[in-house]
């Protein structure tokens, strides 16, 4: 465990108690307000400079909410962003605008996140433009450097969108996010519209990219797998909650709460004979809808370890071993009734 | 394959498998939407009729010998002939106008031969070919204006209104509503009897109905565009309100724009015409094709060409309009490209 035994890393980016709930609309002329879906539920945790933090959980699970709240495309209902210090949320937009110079994002979908009508040169120059950093022939020469890094050809700065491939697609992506040098990405699951060939391509980009330039990635994804590889430390979510945060290895060789069980049971093992005998955790039922959470642990309608406490009050995250932080009132009971072997205390 | 790799990518990435570059040439948008459009033949077509019918209608009365509002009654309702020998008095008082193969063989040192009606003559003996150009002028030039002004007008309220959103765009969204449960042709009646009829009167109308339609459609197109991902990539980079609309959603939002300016260019010239024809439009003498029909119905089995030659310059333009629009539409959507 490296982040544990290095010196106390500085942190870049510090989110506090941050929801995010959208309103639900309804009503014709005049129009109220009549529920909101929870999409991010008061959720903390911090990122320390150069690492990568990554960040799990089902679809609609509030991952990719948490990541647009952080860069502020998404206002947050209440609670703080700290980047270098400065709390983003109560930022005016020209000061926003200023702080987005060293924040940037690459996009899922890497055929909607480019402008069909832009040339590629033209969607890489344009945080260049928007924050006059550097000007025409200096601004070429950028342009085509950014391509160069990202492993494209420079003389396809000219051509538009549509004549790359997925993989290709995603590197001008981020080309886009590197073009003005930040020091925070949010990967927006930069993989998951690729095939597994090309994932493998971007996962290298991103990592040589981030030794590289000393960058900070909050790595939002549901390939498990992929998360472990690129990751230092792992966070999951759970209906705009976050209920677990560990390091890497320990997450995955110890997790605490049962929902981060239930879901790395489901990872497969690429090995006949130990999925033949290996045990699954399947959950019942389906994901709560986040307009309308469990009470107490969100988890608790499907959680097989339930118990009356759990649906009466929420159990808050709590650093339960070092580093090792999970939001469930029976952790150590279930730990043991599984068998799993905890560290002894020193 | 002629590569160029950076010395910044490491053996690591170098190793990897290359997606395989076939050399493409660079083309511009601006080429590829003009080389589809060239390949719509109808389009071109359509577009070539419009220009005649501009070059008709504009250049076409420096070429004729009567004013449009030229009455000359010896001549009333005289057949299309290319050559004529008129009507005369005086000596030859009582000789009938003669037309194209009688004229030719009836030219004497008192009668010469002249340039005749093309299209024949009216009721009060006026030049239909030349009226049928002053008409034009009134119809395209009604056409052009009424769409390129309402068309901006409407975008321009359209994109606030899609962008924005809020009270602006409600309030908005229900005249829009009012004018879309209105009959069209009623409120134009009411609307030019209540205004003093005349070219600019019409044009204002017209703006005024049309560019809700210029609107609907820049709402539309600004609430989807302001959803796509590619305007949130811009937002995370820091572009401001200004940029997203000029350099995202104006570029994205110009193929149906232009179908749009057709569209309503044919819709315009359209309600000239009924209007016109009603006689609500453009009032005699002065031409339009609309009243110019007007006129003919009750001549329609005695002299048939003053229904054929308006109505013809009239269903032309607009069926080259609707052509052209169809062209554009098609050349601006990339998935028509065959390569």
């Amino acid at each position: 465990m490296a982040a544990t035994t290095e010196p106390a890393q500085e942190t870049l980016v510090a989110v506090q108690n941050l929801k995010m709930y959208f309103p639900i609309r309804s009503g014709f002329l005049i129009e109220r307000t009549t529920d909101h879906v929870h999409a991010v539920d008061d959720i903390t945790f911090q990122i320390k400079r150069g690492e990568t933090l990554g960040l799990v959980g089902e679809s609609g699970c509030g991952k990719s909410t948490t990541g647009r709240a952080i860069l502020q495309l998404h206002k947050p209902t209440a609670g703080h962003v700290y980047f270098r210090g400065v709390d983003l949320a109560r930022l005016r937009t020209s000061d926003l605008n200023r702080q987005r110079r060293d924040m940037q994002m690459i996009f899922q979908d890497p055929f909607a996140s480019l402008d069909p009508r832009m040339t590629v040169g033209g969607i890489v120059a344009e945080p260049l433009e928007v924050h006059n950093v550097v000007r025409g022939k200096e601004k070429d020469e950028r342009v085509r450097e950014m391509l160069r890094i990202v492993g494209l050809n420079p003389y396809f700065a000219n051509r538009y969108p549509h004549e790359f491939s997925g993989g290709q697609r995603q590197r001008i992506g981020v080309a886009r996010a590197l073009a003005l040098d930040p020091e925070f990405i949010v990967c927006d699951e930069p993989i998951s519209a690729l095939d597994v060939s090309i994932q493998a391509q971007i996962i290298n980009l991103l990592e040589e990219l981030q030794e590289q330039y000393n960058l900070t990635y909050l790595f939002i994804a549901h390939d498990l797998a992929v998360v472990r590889h690129i990751s230092d430390r792992v966070a999951v979510m759970y209906v705009g909650k976050l209920v677990e945060i560990a390091d890497r290895n320990e997450l995955y060789e110890l997790p605490l709460h049962p929902y981060t069980k239930a879901l790395l049971s489901a990872v497969p093992v690429p090995d006949p004979s130990v999925e033949k005998v290996r045990s699954r955790i399947i959950l019942q039922g389906d994901v709560p809808s986040p307009v309308n959470p469990p009470s107490g642990c969100r988890f608790h309608p499907r959680c097989p370890f339930a118990r009356a406490e759990c649906s009466q009050a929420e159990p808050p995250l709590e650093e339960v071993l070092p580093n090792h932080w999970v939001a469930c009132f029976f952790w150590k009971e279930i730990a043991e009734r599984t068998e799993v072997p905890l560290p002894s205390p020193n | 394959m002629a590569q160029e790799m950076a010395p910044e990518i490491t053996a690591r990435t170098r190793a990897l498998p290359r997606v395989e570059e076939r050399a493409v040439k660079i083309v511009s948008m601006k080429r590829m939407v003009f080389t589809r459009f060239i390949r719509h033949r109808l389009a071109v077509v359509g577009l070539t009729v419009v220009g005649l019918m501009c070059a008709f209608a504009y250049l076409g009365p420096f070429f004729m010998p009567y004013q449009p509002d030229q009455v000359n009654l010896r001549d009333r309702f005289s057949k299309p002939s290319l050559v004529m020998v008129p009507a005369v008095g005086g000596a030859l008082a009582g000789q009938p106008a003669l037309y194209n193969l009688d004229a030719a063989f009836a030219v004497s040192a008192e009668r010469p031969l002249q340039f005749g009606h093309p299209l024949g003559t009216d009721d009060l003996g006026r030049d239909t070919m030349t009226r049928a150009m002053f008409g034009g002028r009134v119809s395209l030039g009604i056409g052009f204006l009424v769409s390129l002004i309402s068309v901006s007008m409407g975008i321009t309220a359209g994109t606030i209104s899609g962008y924005l959103g809020g009270w602006w765009d409600n309030v908005l969204m229900r005249l829009n509503d009012v004018e879309n449960s209105m009959p069209e042709l009623p409120i134009l009646m009411v609307l030019s009897k209540i205004f003093p009829p005349g070219f600019w009167t019409m044009c204002l109308i017209l703006v005024a109905l049309s560019a809700f339609r210029g609107m609907r459609l820049a709402r539309a197109m600004t609430l989807s565009l302001k959803n796509q991902l590619f305007s949130e990539a811009a937002r995370a980079v820091g572009a401001n309100w200004s940029r997203l609309i000029f350099r995202h959603f104006v570029p994205n939002a110009l193929s149906p724009l232009f179908v749009t300016v057709t569209l309503a260019a044919g819709g315009a010239i359209r309600a000239e015409t009924s209007l016109s024809y009603l006689g609500l439009g453009i009032q005699p003498p002065m031409p339009s094709w609309g009243n110019m029909l007007s006129n003919a119905q009750q001549y329609f089995f005695s002299a048939p060409w003053l229904v054929f030659f308006p109505g013809i310059c009239i269903f032309l333009t607009l069926f080259s309009f609707n052509l052209v629009g169809d062209g554009l539409r098609d050349a601006f959507d990339p998935r028509m490209t065959r390569r």
